[in-house]
């Protein structure tokens, strides 16, 4: 992890109390549902939960990519100091995107528009936000690819000419061209095979390494994934993050129920070697998420956790800091 | 044991088409030759009838006249070898001589109209379908929205009003009511076409409204699938990750879209416009517009089977080639539909 | 099943479009069927001068021939409701038939079927009207009828066919035999709810496509002479050029009438599509 320059303040992601909710006929779905997130140095945070858990929902809320029935409730996004929801849309798209803020989309495979030449698509894109002329843009384009090792010849092709892996990582570098302070990537490896995968993760890692961006918001149900790139796991849970630490904390000693089931299911193997492998056994995740409409009352895992109490029934835990940057939800570790 | 031979599935089909278009054009032709002589009565009698106006009125010299005409025309002849004659003469690319006209030959007769149909109708079909996708690109943009609630009820209604009901009430109102064009005809009467500035003006006049009446009812019908098929588009990931997730204007997402959704719309002109010449017939009729369509009117009314012919097999063949072509064109753009034809059917 | 039924016919008239496109289209057939029967002047007598604009005395004025032109218009939409009706009959029927039957049989059978709508599909109707046309100087609407349903069941014949090919295929028709329900059971309760809709669908496609035919047909002068229907008011009024005399009555209510027919039409057909195609 790079430290920060003495006397170098930044703020890249503030984002307190944020609620953002679908409004449907079935409902009011609270898919995100109260989250605190704050970023003020580079860094990697992978967030990770299962399907249904409101990951992808912060993903698009934090991209703005917000049309109805999501709606943002409450909370501020403040990105390097700019107050977002005073903006109009327009302001947004011409200022922010992907200057400010870029987004991977779940669908990157697929997200490059099939009739246009790579090479003409980023001329449309760079004139839309910047003043440079069509031959710097190209200049730029061709410095970006060699820069994270991609073949120059894919610029003038189309993206359908390209395999999965390459146009994820095409998109990639262009999301990035100019330099946006965070990069927020959703489920950006979960199609492809684990070659594509490492190739994908390593174009991310590059771009963060060289600080074309300040920091990546990494969002998978993948933890082995996640694991191999991220400083800091945010694990979320129907709607609210239950626990946060650096990677190396989570994953060999995960606090909350929740984590525990979800790491140690899945990264078994690992821990075999390890004694903790008896007290994993004991946390077999059961059952599936809650619905997000009707969420169970107090902790929201109280439904599925093996350790629930009285108390969890009936109040919401704080999430509380058991140690330096060492956050976790849960009543088992609120001392009375 | 027979080798496999790879051939390339896109020229296997080209191949197969053509195999069809070369079916079903020797399927017209026979048609083409066959229906027009199991007309009964005599198709020269309006010739020799006028020929009696120009001047021969001796009984000698119309019997006489009639039998040269009636050896030009081989009418006593076995079907077969009427037949036979009839392809040999097609094949060097002579279409027979006109009767209603003659001497004029026939291709020389659709080699003098066929351009006028072709002014008229090309401009009109092409720039309703460039304009028509247009709108239902940014109909489709602005979904359910008010604008997109009016252009679809009118688009609606537009596509419903066959192009000569619509050139009638153009007539009656911008014609009859207010004069403010002709009433009809190509151009004004005694003028000879040329190219002169006068010329041009007065063509130009008479041209505005049957343009209008095929432009305006085709709009409508190209609006409306272009619409259809942009809202489908704007529902893809990569549309979602333009607009969204990059953000790029209102113009050039306009102009992405129009791209995306404009395949199934460039096979369907190639369609459309191979149509043309038939589609124009009616017009013709209603604004007297000297085309194709209105030769051909002239010649069913007179039992002008040679020119009947010819026009039919201008037409077919226009139709066959267009259909081939944008089987052809579907074909090549998009990659997935060669292989998938070769299979089916 | 009957409930089934009911609660799609609710559902569709609960779509704007269809409610619409049915009033339209009941209205022109009320007045198609009951309008001659009230109103008793004949459409093909002269009865008056000709060019009488429309007043008290002749409602819709008199056509060229000084014939009354508002019983030639309730006449006229009840002829060309005959071919309409009787045209898309032969030519749905046809398209059915044919299409289940290549698909039924396949092999030869199918390829046979399949080349001919092809050829079909491309050659216009207009040839076998023109032979007709010259063999028959007075047609009247059945022989018209007649030749448009035998020239357009090509377009929805590989519609039967298709549709008739996924249901052969479909997973719960073998299940029904399987499980010994009488063939006659089979149709009525599996096969017929899927293809009813695309059926009627057809059936108002093909009914508007008659119906325009016919009008094109006539006009060219290859249509029918004798019965009125609206393509024939059109066609006397274009001989007799009433429109750049501005002799609207003849020419305005036939095409708008054709028009609306075509549009109500649609519009059903379209409705129906919309609703089957979520399912």
């Amino acid at each position: 992890m790079n430290s920060l320059a003495i006397g170098e303040i930044m703020s890249i992601l503030d984002v307190r109390n944020f609620r953002a909710y679908y409004f449907t006929k079935a409902g009011t779905v609270k898919a995100v549902d109260g989250v605190n997130l704050s970023i003020d140095k580079k860094t990697i945070i992978g967030i990770v939960g299962e399907s249904g858990c409101g990951k992808s929902t912060l993903a698009k809320a934090l991209s703005f990519n917000v049309e109805p029935p999501l709606k943002i409730v409450k909370g501020d996004i403040v990105i390097d100091g700019i107050k977002i929801n005073d903006m109009t849309t327009d302001e947004i798209r011409r200022k922010i995107l992907g200057i400010k803020v870029a987004l991977i989309p779940q669908s990157a495979m697929n997200a490059l528009v099939p009739t246009v030449k790579i090479r003409s698509f980023i001329k449309d894109v760079l004139k839309e936000k910047t003043g440079y002329t069509t031959l710097e843009i190209f200049e730029l384009a061709v410095k970006r690819f060699k820069e994270l090792n991609l073949p120059i010849e894919a610029l003038d092709m189309y993206p359908f000419e390209l395999s999965g892996g390459m146009r994820q990582r095409v998109l990639i570098a262009i999301a990035t061209l100019l330099n946006p302070s965070l990069l927020i990537a959703d489920e950006p490896t979960s199609a492809l095979d684990v070659s594509t995968q490492k190739m994908v993760l390593e174009t991310l890692y590059d771009i963060y390494r060289r600080g074309l961006v300040k920091s990546i918001i990494f969002i998978s149900h993948d933890i082995a994934t996640v694991r191999q790139i991220a400083d800091e796991i945010v694990v979320m849970y129907a709607g609210k993050f239950v626990e946060k630490g650096s990677t190396e904390e989570m994953i060999n000693e995960p606090l909350h129920p929740y984590s525990k089931g979800l790491i140690f299911s899945i990264l078994t193997p690992e821990l075999i070697v390890r004694e903790r492998v008896r007290k994993a056994k004991e946390v077999l995740l059961k059952g599936e998420p809650p619905s997000l409409i009707n969420p169970p009352s107090g902790c929201r895992f109280h439904p599925r956790c093996p350790y629930a109490m009285d108390i969890c029934r009936r109040e919401e835990p704080p999430m509380i800091e058991v140690e330096r940057n060492r956050f976790v939800s849960c009543w088992l570790y609120v001392k009375r | 044991m027979a080798a496999k031979i790879n051939v390339n599935p896109f020229i296997a089909y080209a191949l197969k088409r053509f195999g069809i278009m070369v079916l079903t054009l020797s399927v017209a032709l026979f048609l083409i030759f066959i229906l027009p002589r199991m007309i009964p009565g005599n198709p020269l009698a309006s010739t020799i009838f006028r020929l009696t106006q120009g001047g021969i009125t001796s009984p000698e010299q119309l019997k006489a006249t009639e039998r040269m005409l009636l050896e030009t025309f081989k009418l006593y002849e076995p079907l077969h070898i009427q037949f036979i004659d009839f392809i040999s003469k097609l094949i060097h690319g002579d279409l027979g001589t006109s009767i209603l006209f003659y001497p004029l030959s026939v291709a020389d007769l659709i080699a003098l109209y066929l351009p006028w149909t072709l002014l008229l109708m090309i401009p009109a079909v092409s720039l309703s379908w460039f304009i028509g996708n247009y709108i239902g690109v940014v109909a489709a943009m602005n979904r359910n929205k008010f604008v997109d609630k009016v252009v679809l009820t009118i688009f609606m209604i537009l596509q419903g009003v066959p192009p000569y009901v619509l050139g009638m009430y153009l007539i009656l109102l911008l014609a009859v009511y207010m004069p403010i064009f002709p009433t009809g005809g190509g151009w004004p009467p005694g003028m000879v076409p040329r190219l002169s500035v006068e010329f041009v003006l007065a063509y130009l006049k008479h041209y505005i409204l049957p343009f209008l009446s095929i432009f305006i009812s085709s709009l409508g019908g190209w609006g409306l699938s272009m619409r259809s098929i942009a809202v489908q588009e704007l529902a893809s990931d990569y549309m979602e990750y333009t607009i969204r997730g990059v953000g790029l204007s209102q113009k050039k997402v306009v102009n992405y879209l129009f791209k995306c959704s404009a395949l199934p719309q460039i096979v369907g002109l190639a369609i459309v416009l191979g149509w043309s010449v038939a589609g124009s017939v009616l017009t013709e009729i209603v604004f007297g517009y000297p085309g194709i369509g209105m030769i051909f009117w002239r010649a069913i009314n007179a039992q002008d089977y040679p020119l009947i012919q010819g026009i039919f097999i201008i037409i077919i063949a226009t139709l066959l080639l267009a259909n081939y072509i944008s089987e052809l064109l579907f074909a090549y753009i998009d990659p997935r539909a060669r292989y998938a034809y070769v299979g089916v059917q | 099943m009957i409930s089934s039924i009911s609660s799609t016919i609710i559902r569709l008239f609960r779509i704007k479009k269809f409610a619409i496109g049915l009033l339209i289209l009941l209205v022109v057939l009320f007045i198609g069927i009951v309008g001659p029967a009230i109103y008793e002047v004949s459409p093909t007598r002269t009865i008056g001068r000709r060019y009488v604009p429309p007043g008290e005395k002749y409602p819709l004025g008199t056509d060229a021939l000084g014939r009354d032109v508002l019983a030639q218009f309730l006449h006229g939409i009840r002829g060309s409701l005959y071919v309409g009706a009787i045209a898309s009959a032969i030519s749905l029927s046809l398209a059915i038939f044919l299409g289940t039957i290549a698909a039924v049989f396949g092999g030869l059978v199918d390829k046979i079927v399949m080349t001919l709508s092809e050829i079909l599909l491309l050659i216009p109707s207009i040839l076998l009207m023109m032979l007709l046309a010259a063999y028959l100087p007075e047609r009247s609407l059945w022989i018209v009828a007649v030749v448009i349903g035998i020239t357009s069941w090509a377009g929805w014949c590989r519609g039967f066919r298709s549709r008739t090919l996924s249901i052969l295929s479909s997973e719960f028709i073998n299940l029904a035999i399987l499980s010994g329900a009488s063939r006659l059971n089979i149709i009525i309760r599996d096969i017929v709810p899927i293809i009813a809709p695309y059926v009627l669908a057809a059936f108002a496609m093909l009914f508007s496509y008659s119906i325009m035919a016919e009008v094109g047909l006539t006009l060219v002068g290859v249509g029918m002479t004798k019965d009125v229907t609206l393509g024939l008011m059109l066609y006397v009024a274009q001989i007799y050029a009433n429109i750049s005399q501005g002799i609207w009555w003849t020419i305005v209510p036939p095409s708008i009438t054709v028009t609306l027919i075509f549009l109500s039409l649609y519009m059903i057909a379209t409705s129906i599509d919309e609703l089957f195609s979520y399912r």
